[in-house]
């Protein structure tokens, strides 16, 4: 099997008998988008991610996404290679029903329902250490300066991690630039960035949030950026990260 | 001299074509290569040779000759070395409809790979429809009989226009980075993951409009001479006119269709070619569409082993502009 997505990879990884895995991504091999790269890196990976790319490996089954090239589908369809296109990522019960299609592709559907009462667990012992705390007002910054609102994996981050994402309470649907006006107007308790060197003094250079009370409060938390975007299971560590940092005392 | 050229020129794109099929991301031995060619042996190999690097190199063929054609017709039409294939906005309207696609599908279902064969024809039918669409207001001018300096600043209109909205579209999805990848991916040109699809849209038309070019390169000739020489000498300029444009624009409107944005090709070839063998454009015009298939072919090789996006038009531009520079540094015009 290969994954040709980033999304996918670490899905594969968890599901598949190592034997199963002929190659994963070339992104696998990018601390910038894989949380574990260690973990995956003791399986091939794409070079360009074209259909001869993925050929050369011989795969039976190929994990695409919606936003594969639809070029690359059609040919590895034409080569008769069974592919599972998954098309949603945003939220927990994505990730669920994501494991759920990639197992039964695999065989493996109880090791895909297992991983899922393991994930459920962690989510159900999170909500319980949060239950009662009053959501924490948060809105995502960046350099590029776009904020997440709802349906997005941001959305669903601090849906599970005790925060109420105000871009979404505003009417944010997506990733959309941040309003640089408006944004000076909203009640913002703390904002979440991904973690990059000097990011909080780069972030208090910059408008509109140079401008932001939170900011020059030092309200500020930075998650590593592959959690930030993580849609596979590392989005559960990306929870666990988010709550402790909102809620200290609920962790204590 | 004449034959010599052709067949330097003819050499290089056999030996492009050779590469173009044995190189990609598998590594595939000559006894496999010459197995899959005679329909015989492993069935994967026939299929990457037959399905994956045979469409990519007559797409490329297709592409190169008809970039590197309309761009000698664009020169002798304007009789300016610098006119290019996009001078008058035709790749700037394929590029708004191809992209119009792929935002619009990126934006409502998170991607066309859903949509099955459909899906992907979607973008190249949708580049044609931009690019005729183009073409058609440049037509609807030259049939006013507008001359080439109306033309050129229509095209600068045209160009400013389609390019506001590809590039509105592109603002638009930035928020959705894999559709602004994607369009990003096909602004920047390329040929790989092509299919038999693709060649039945841009192969036969190009070929078609690359045969009714060659009788032209005698009136081209003359046309260089200035309009009233070439009118005196028994050339009617109008429709000489009208048939230069309606032919640059139409494969310059397959090449983007098929093969995204590749530049500096309709430049580059006709300028080379014209330093290395003469100005005659009865010779001009057959060998810069060998030429350009050939650059088209060589350029896209590095594509296949660089991770991370080498695109075709990137190289074209990383290549072509030095050895341009070097060739008139050496052949000053």
């Amino acid at each position: 099997m290969v994954s040709q997505t980033v999304g996918t990879d670490e899905l594969l990884a968890a599901l598949a008998e190592p034997g199963q895995i002929a190659a994963l991504s070339h992104l696998s091999r990018d601390p910038g988008f894989t949380p574990d790269v260690k973990a995956l890196a003791k399986y091939p990976c794409l070079r360009t991610g074209t259909a001869e790319d993925i050929l050369r490996f011989r795969p039976d089954l190929v994990l695409a996404a919606a936003y594969t090239a639809p070029e690359t589908l059609t040919l590895l369809r034409r080569a008769k290679v069974t592919l599972v296109v998954l098309d949603r990522f945003e939220t927990l019960a994505d990730l669920y029903d994501s494991a759920r299609r990639i197992g039964a592709a695999l065989g493996r559907p109880e090791r895909a329902e297992e991983l899922i009462r393991q994930w459920q667990g962690r989510v159900a012992a999170l909500d319980q250490k949060l239950r009662g705390l009053k959501p924490v007002r948060v809105l995502a910054v960046g350099l590029y300066p776009f904020t997440a609102g709802a349906g997005t994996t941001f959305q669903d981050l601090c849906d599970h991690a005790g925060a109420l994402n105000v871009a979404s309470e505003q009417g944010i649907r997506g990733h959309q630039p941040t309003p640089n006006e408006k944004v000076l107007n909203w009640k913002v308790d703390m904002l979440v960035t991904d973690q990059g060197e000097g990011m909080r003094d780069k972030l208090k250079a910059m408008p509109p949030y140079k401008f932001m009370e939170a900011l020059r409060k030092g309200r500020l938390v930075e998650i590593p950026g592959p959690l930030m975007s993580a849609t596979g299971q590392a989005r559960l560590d990306a929870f666990e990260c988010l709550a402790r940092a909102l809620h200290p005392e609920a962790f204590r | 001299m004449r034959g010599r050229a052709g067949l330097i020129l003819g050499l290089i794109l056999a030996g492009a074509v050779v590469l173009s099929l044995v190189l990609g991301d598998s590594n595939l031995g000559a006894s496999q290569l010459l197995q899959a060619l005679l329909g015989r042996g492993d069935e994967l190999n026939r299929t990457i040779l037959w399905d994956l690097r045979l469409p990519r190199t007559l797409v490329g063929v297709a592409v190169g000759a008809g970039l590197a054609a309309s761009g000698v017709t664009m020169q002798a039409f304007f009789r300016n070395p610098l006119a290019s294939p996009g001078l008058l906005g035709v790749s700037a309207g394929g590029a708004l409809g191809a992209v119009a696609v792929l935002a619009a599908a990126g934006l409502m279902t998170g991607g066309l790979a859903l949509g099955g064969t459909a899906g992907f024809l979607a973008v190249p039918l949708a580049a044609i429809a931009g690019a005729f669409l183009a073409t058609g207001a440049v037509m609807a001018l030259a049939r006013r009989g507008a001359g080439p300096e109306h033309l050129l600043l229509s095209g600068v209109a045209l160009n400013a226009f389609f390019g506001a909205g590809t590039s509105f579209l592109l603002a638009l999805s930035a928020g959705k980075f894999e559709v602004s990848g994607q369009i990003l991916f096909w602004l920047m040109g390329g040929i790989e993951n092509r299919t038999w699809e693709h060649v039945a849209i841009g192969l036969p038309g190009i070929l078609v409009g690359c045969v009714l070019l060659l009788p032209l390169g005698r009136p081209m000739n003359l046309l260089s001479l200035g309009e009233p020489a070439a009118q005196s000498l028994g050339v009617d300029v109008k429709r000489l006119r009208w048939q230069l444009i309606a032919l640059s624009t139409v494969l310059t409107a397959l090449a983007t269709a098929v093969g995204g944005v590749v530049g500096f090709v309709g430049l580059l070839v006709p300028h080379l070619l014209r330093l290395a063998f003469g100005p005659d454009h009865r010779r001009l015009l057959p060998l810069s569409m060998v030429g350009g298939a050939a650059l088209v072919l060589l350029c896209d090789l590095p594509t296949r082993f660089v991770p991370g996006g080498l695109r075709l038009g990137v190289v074209t531009a990383l290549i072509g502009g030095p050895f341009l520079l070097w060739m008139l540094r050496r052949n000053p015009c």
